[in-house]
């Protein structure tokens, strides 16, 4: 059975257009996206009208903290809105809807751009659609990369899922039990000061590039799920005996050796974790009768991740689907196509129901535009 | 707990529509903890301006300075809503 989408396209309208605001952790986006009446298919693609983000970087060695990320986006969210609709060429009449955020991530970062998503709502009268982050990853990279029905592996930050569609809900098969691969490898990152600009993961992927001696690591899977916390304390006690001791060479003071054992440690968390990843997605393929892989969320951008989802995926003769930074990294777009996915099977959020939480698992959402 | 701190915050906004908004905008966020401060809303119009009226109450200095630093904070960004749009 295929499902309408097009009940509530309003009069005298020939296409929806949405905004979307994004805030859920240090990235800012703001995405403007276009659909066609139909089904969305390879020839009825959404169509990206706007893309921007802004990302607030700390110094090396510092995380991002609530507080100050919430002021980041406070500073910039309506200068980010303006600019959007400046490069799509689009004014208030054009959208039919206000996508944003509405968890899981930061409470103060969330709060601090729906305030913007509700002032606008009640000032230009267009409904809202609150977000769930990890469906609107989900969405868009199954949109921008024709995946069918994709075992998804979302890996970012603050998450680490295995995900498979069943029954209208996007069920979690697998996952972390304490920290996200994306805090372990930034969190790595701040014990080795390596820089947070364009991204603490982007930094370390190039280092690892160079490393070429593995250094054994705990290997923690736990059946579907996994846990890094272990890995972290084990690698940083390592990496402090190694760097951080009164007679250590200080950090900054990169000479051949120490940058040597800097190169390998990165490589070995990364093959380590990704190995983990790589068992837990090919179990879960197993389970639901998938060839597809999808990778989303920021750790996806990880060009040796996916070489290594790769391997393992064309082993069972199947095929990888991966997205490039500017999707796979929190981006406003994913927000504004989730969100009017959403608003085009009649759901708008209420004024009161538009408070964030930080909690919100994927699998509380119901898909109501899928039906297969 | 009695509210022993309090603070009265008076907004002045250019249309009556701008000073409901910013009314609507705020009340959705519940107080994170009810037990120790209390926030209410009202907007009335003196003298050719219509004002947003907030009163905030709270158990001690420092509750009720994050609050107000957070309700100011949000004020903002929908003042420069109304500005930009």
């Amino acid at each position: 059975m295929v499902v309408d989408l097009d009940q509530h396209l309003k009069p005298g309208k020939s296409s929806y257009v949405a905004i979307g605001l994004e805030g859920s952790a240090n990235k800012l986006g703001v995405g403007l996206i276009r659909h066609h009446p139909g089904q969305l298919s390879l020839s009825n693609r959404a169509e990206v009208l706007a893309n921007i983000r802004d990302t607030y970087i700390t110094p090396p060695g510092e995380g991002f903290l609530p507080r100050d990320t919430a002021r980041h986006h406070r500073n910039w969210v309506v200068r980010l809105i303006k600019q959007a609709l400046d490069e799509a060429r689009l004014g208030k009449d054009d959208i039919d809807v206000i996508c944003f955020t509405k968890g899981p991530g930061m409470g103060a970062p969330l709060q601090s751009v729906v305030i913007a998503a509700r002032t606008l709502s009640l000032l230009w009268d267009i409904p809202l659609v609150g977000v769930n982050h990890c469906i609107g990853h989900i969405e868009m990279g199954r949109e921008i990369t024709g995946a069918h029905n994709p075992v998804v592996l979302y890996v970012s930050g603050g998450n680490t899922q295995v995900i498979a569609y069943s029954k209208q809900k996007y069920r979690i098969f697998g996952e972390t039990l304490d920290i996200a691969i994306g805090n372990c490898l930034d969190r790595f990152a701040r014990t080795l000061e390596i820089s947070n600009d364009p991204s603490p993961g982007y930094n370390i992927e190039q280092l690892a590039k160079k490393g070429k001696h593995f250094v054994e690591l705990p290997y923690t899977v736990k059946g579907m799920d996994l846990s890094m916390s272990g890995i972290l304390a084990y690698i940083d006690e390592i990496a402090n005996t190694l760097f951080n001791k009164k007679n250590a060479k200080p950090l900054q003071n990169e000479e051949g050796k120490n940058k040597n054992k800097k190169n390998n440690l990165c490589f070995s968390l990364q093959e380590c974790l990704f190995s983990m990843l790589v068992e837990i997605t090919e179990r879960a393929m197993a389970h639901v009768n998938s060839n597809e892989v999808l990778i989303v969320g920021g750790v996806g951008c990880n060009e040796r991740l996916q070489e290594m989802m790769k391997i393992m995926v064309s082993d069972r003769n199947g095929s990888i689907f991966a997205t490039d930074e500017r999707f796979c990294i929190d981006n406003g777009i994913m927000i504004a196509h989730a969100g009017l996915l959403s608003y085009r099977m009649g759901d708008t959020t209420s004024l009161e129901d538009t408070v964030c939480t930080q909690q919100y698992r994927t699998d509380q959402v119901l898909v109501k535009w899928r039906d297969d | 707990m009695s509210f022993t701190s309090s603070l009265t915050l008076n907004i002045p906004f250019q249309l009556q529509n701008q000073a409901s908004i910013a009314l609507k905008t705020l009340s959705v966020d519940p107080i994170l903890r009810p037990d120790d401060a209390k926030v209410s809303y009202l907007i009335s119009y003196i003298s050719n301006c219509h004002y947003l009226h907030i009163d905030l109450y709270a158990i001690s200095d420092r509750v009720l300075r994050v609050l107000a630093n957070n309700i100011i904070a949000s004020l903002k960004t929908i003042v420069e809503c109304f500005d930009e749009f």
